[in-house]
């Protein structure tokens, strides 16, 4: 004899409630919830850094395409040359070394050479580009040239009056290297092995190089990826574990009144906490990692005006990176808190009646 | 939240009561009727080879303003009986009325929304919300209902200090020993002014002294109150003091007896 009374729809309970209990709840199981905190900080943070390099090698990519340049001719002198290891050079100046002769120089000393020995004859050489070591001023060709791994050219300017013959005779291999541009290379003595370092690419080298660019793009992208997903599932993780653990809590407001959606939506909101929290200083520390990975290869003052130049989109990474955060720990959590929410309060409380 | 200083001036103590009583007054009328029946109920879990059939056709009425306690042995269907009796699982076939409403035909936000307002819990272990301090968990379920603040806080109060802990408001439920938790759940299951509470074992967890005064407290308030108590116990002492006692077995209600009736001291009952 029932009368069809008409019940009316629950009523939803005012969000400051809920973000209320959720707060609580964070603060009272502060170890588990760091936990899941740590993981989303991770994942930004990895996400943050790549980001931020990005950002910063537009920026030192001037320099960048000089160490480039740099490194093509340093392979390209010890493969005629050997290794330059505890072994002597010979310098012939003939111009102001350009900027990428310059970090060959700088290469060659960090490769270990043991001496620079520089023809007195011609423009100075910059003592910066081969510190610590100090150049040798020679005036005779033998000297100049005994024994030396090669004997390198700089610069494009006119050669200076040496007897050719003579140094290369007293060079090891007999290798003179040509760093700099020349319409085409002086034949100077019988014998001698020639090596034009700054020879430009050839058009399969710079499709070579184009399609490398490609794959690391293509590698850096999926390795993005996966760390995302990595973070999800884990954040997932530790959220069911969440709710395992309140079981108890969440059957107990059900018989109270706690529909499933205030249930999904508490467990939402707890994430978005997280996500917002773990986004933050996840930026912060990919950020970090970032550029001060950048200061050790290219230098504080390089790097510092790289980061006023690139401030715009390294403030926008850092809000993509807290939104994923967010976004991350939301989606997330959906399995976890629909899980919550469907459960029937009979079976969160499990009486033994 | 601050909690109001306790007068001793017996005026304000007597108005209090009386405001006490005005909160939670049955309307006047047919003071016996049945605030629950439930006719031929079937619970059956499971499908196919591994079905269970918990309740085999249970019939039973629950007058208002009477303590009803329900016994059986594990397995007898008393815990599927109970969740039905209190809008937590819905039967398979058969009726269960709740103050006349059929909740069978309700759906599950509907469900939480009677479970709300008509019926109040007390478990074994307390169940308290441990974030939440005792009156945060006596205003939830008015909070559910839709309550506002203010009001809410006043009733928690009063509810509070008529089980005995003014002073306890804003502690947490881990500071407060078995027995004062229980109250506070007492104090709770009563916040909606429910038509019937569910008492699921209360006393279990509980000394034999806070069990004789957690029974004294609750029919203390059933006579102050006239709310129905619907338990599940295997304490001697809450049964000698309900009105009716039933015995569940195998998914049926066996007996149906007063404890008058009834000799404890026989092996009748396990």
């Amino acid at each position: 004899m029932a009368q069809t009374t008409f019940i009316p729809e629950q009523v939803k309970l005012p969000l400051p409630v809920a973000v209320g209990v959720v707060a609580q709840g964070i603060r009272i199981r502060l170890g588990r919830s760091v936990v899941t905190l740590t993981g989303v900080v991770l994942g930004i943070a990895f996400l943050m850094s790549i980001l931020t390099t990005q950002s910063l090698k537009r920026a030192v990519a001037t320099e960048d395409a000089l160490r480039e340049a740099a490194s093509r001719m340093y392979g390209a002198l010890v493969a005629e040359s050997g290794s330059i290891y505890g072994r002597p050079l010979a310098l012939v100046v003939t111009q102001k070394p350009s900027e990428e002769e310059q970090r060959l120089l700088s290469r060659l000393v960090r490769e270990g050479a043991r001496e620079l020995r520089v023809w007195s004859k011609g423009p100075p050489l910059p003592g910066e580009a081969v510190k610590p070591l100090r150049p040798q001023l020679v005036s005779n060709e033998v000297t100049l040239a005994h024994d030396v791994a090669a004997i390198v050219v700089l610069g494009s300017g006119p050669l200076p009056q040496l007897d050719w013959s003579l140094a290369v005779n007293a060079a090891h291999q007999k290798l003179l290297a040509f760093s700099g541009k020349r319409s085409n290379q002086p034949l100077l003595a019988p014998n001698t092995n020639y090596v034009e370092l700054a020879r430009p690419l050839r058009a399969e080298q710079l499709a070579q190089l184009a399609r490398e660019a490609k794959q690391d793009r293509f590698r850096g992208r999926w390795i993005i990826a996966i760390s995302l997903v990595v973070t999800v599932i884990g954040i997932s993780n530790a959220m069911l574990m969440s709710v395992t653990e309140r079981f108890r809590d969440i059957g107990t407001m059900k018989c109270l009144g706690a529909t499933s959606q205030f249930i999904r939506r508490l467990f939402l909101l707890e994430a978005s906490f997280t996500g917002a929290v773990g986004g933050a200083i996840g930026a912060v520390f990919g950020t970090v990692f970032a550029v001060v990975s950048y200061f050790f290869l290219y230098g504080p003052r390089l790097i510092a005006h790289a980061i006023v130049g690139e401030l715009a989109s390294l403030g926008a990474a850092a809000g993509l990176s807290l939104l994923s955060g967010v976004l991350l720990s939301i989606i997330a959590a959906l399995y976890p808190a629909q899980f919550a929410a469907r459960m029937l309060p009979a079976t969160a409380l499990r009486t033994n009646v | 939240m601050s909690a109001p200083s306790n007068s001793e001036n017996p005026t304000i103590a007597e108005s209090k009561t009386e405001r006490f009583r005005d909160l939670f007054r049955t309307p006047p009328g047919d003071q016996r009727q049945r605030v629950i029946r439930a006719v031929d109920v079937h619970k059956i879990y499971g499908s196919g080879s591994e079905k269970t059939h918990a309740l085999r056709g249970a019939t039973l009425d629950v007058l208002r303003g009477e303590y009803l306690s329900i016994m059986g042995p594990s397995g007898s269907g008393k815990s599927t009986l109970f969740n039905m009796i209190g809008a937590l699982q819905k039967p398979t076939s058969g009726k269960v009325y709740i103050d006349q409403v059929d909740v069978a035909q309700l759906d599950y936000n509907e469900l939480a929304w009677f479970r709300c307002r008509k019926v109040g819990y007390i478990f074994q272990t307390y169940n308290l919300i441990e974030v939440m301090t005792c009156l945060e968990n006596v205003m939830l379920p008015m909070a559910f209902a839709g309550m506002d603040n203010e009001p809410a806080r006043e009733k928690a109060i009063l509810l509070l200090e008529r089980v005995g802990l003014g002073r306890r408001m804003l502690h947490k439920p881990s500071e407060l020993s078995g027995g004062q938790q229980q109250r506070v759940a007492i104090a709770r299951s009563l916040a909606n002014s429910p038509e019937v509470v569910l008492a699921d074992e209360p006393t279990a967890n509980l000394d034999q002294r806070t069990g004789q005064e957690m029974i004294d407290l609750l029919d203390n308030l059933k006579q102050d109150l006239g709310v129905t108590i619907v338990s599940a116990t295997h304490d001697l002492k809450m049964l000698q003091k309900s009105d009716r006692i039933l015995w569940i077995e195998d998914g049926r209600i066996v007996r149906d007896a007063r404890p008058s009736e009834i000799d404890f001291a026989s092996a009748e009952f396990h």
